[in-house]
């Protein structure tokens, strides 16, 4: 019965008045290695993940993949391309959002998005645009190289209408996000 | 006396412990923080591949024209081959896409069953190794169980 409430945490007899210095000594390494072995861990785990990645090429692609998808349907320009109010009716046709979450100061600014549709042979026509939609200002700033500037990527396709006439579309994206992506 | 002698020894032993367990762990930080690894996670990130869904629409919309009055799907299926009008266009289409893949992009009839033995006077041989390492876009349209038309996209940067 002496013997259990001696390994008891919570009974008196705990820390035994027998037990010797080099016991207490030892309890303490025990709690300074726990303690440098934890630290160790979570330092290791903050230099592996703190870092965020860098996700604004993939983002671009597959909003230019988004936007490429809602122009043409089965290989055809799709007739809301030729209405007039396609300019300003673009994001909702497209099923396209810019707002941003509002975290580092962010006002729905982070996406540049430009778009022209021109004749396939002859690129300086113009059939729509160029037209643009969020913040123009990022346009200037493009610069790949530099982390801190905004991601920018311009793809162009092929495409036809019912009538068989061929067209040129051209999708410039620039995204900023450089706060998330870039540390 | 004698009691003290072990004490001691007991101590010295968790003292060379401590000092092992903090070397190994200091290897591991160093480790973690100096490797390549972080650096090639991010570089995976980066390049991670996104499906060309431009290229694709180029392609259908290219099998699509029926300017000459049959598709172009119609023709290089009957004509297993490139013709005048439609080869030259096949090499403008995918030339909007030169600057985007290390290699020049390929487009051509293939035989289903016996993938690199196609070629054309337009694109040349397939590229053979436009899998494993190299990160490759393929897109391949059958006409039946044995030909279709094929575009391959391959980077290996």
């Amino acid at each position: 019965m002496n013997k259990i409430q001696k390994t008891n945490f919570f009974s008196y007899n705990f820390f035994p008045k027998n037990r010797r210095g080099t016991d207490k000594m030892l309890s303490m390494y025990w709690f300074v290695i726990i303690f440098i072995v934890a630290a160790a861990i979570v330092y290791m785990t903050a230099l592996f993940y703190g870092k965020p990645y860098d996700v604004r090429e993939l983002e671009t692609n597959l909003l230019i993949n988004k936007v490429s998808d809602c122009l043409v349907e089965n290989g055809y320009l799709i007739n809301e391309v030729f209405v007039e109010t396609f300019k300003s009716d673009f994001l909702e046709i497209c099923n396209l959002n810019f707002n941003v979450e509002g975290s580092h100061g962010w006002k729905n600014d982070q996406y540049y998005l430009e778009l022209s549709i021109s004749e396939f042979v002859d690129q300086s026509i113009f059939i729509i645009g160029p037209f643009s939609e969020g913040n123009i200002n990022l346009r200037d700033l493009c610069s790949n190289e530099l982390n801190n500037n905004p991601f920018c990527i311009e793809k162009g396709f092929y495409s036809i209408d019912k009538e068989n006439k061929e067209y040129f579309v051209k999708i410039f994206v620039s995204l900023r996000k450089t706060e998330k992506n870039v540390r | 006396m004698l009691d003290k002698k072990g004490q001691i020894g007991e101590g010295l032993t968790w003292i060379v412990a401590t000092v092992i367990i903090v070397v190994i762990l200091l290897i591991s930080v160093s480790i973690v923080g100096g490797s390549d690894l972080i650096l090639n996670l991010d570089k995976e990130v980066k390049s991670s591949w996104v499906p060309d869904r431009v290229a694709e629409k180029s392609f259908i919309s290219y099998l699509g024209n029926n300017n000459s009055g049959s598709f172009i799907y119609e023709e290089l299926r009957e004509e297993e081959d490139f013709n005048g009008v439609n080869g030259p266009l096949a090499k403008e289409v995918l030339n909007l896409y030169s600057g985007y893949y290390s290699l020049d992009p390929w487009l051509g009839v293939v035989d289903v069953n016996k993938e690199g033995l196609s070629d054309n006077n337009y694109f040349g041989k397939i590229p053979t190794y436009f899998s494993g390492s190299a990160k490759s876009y393929s897109y391949i349209i059958k006409f039946d169980e044995e030909k279709g038309v094929r575009i391959i996209l391959t980077d290996n940067r």
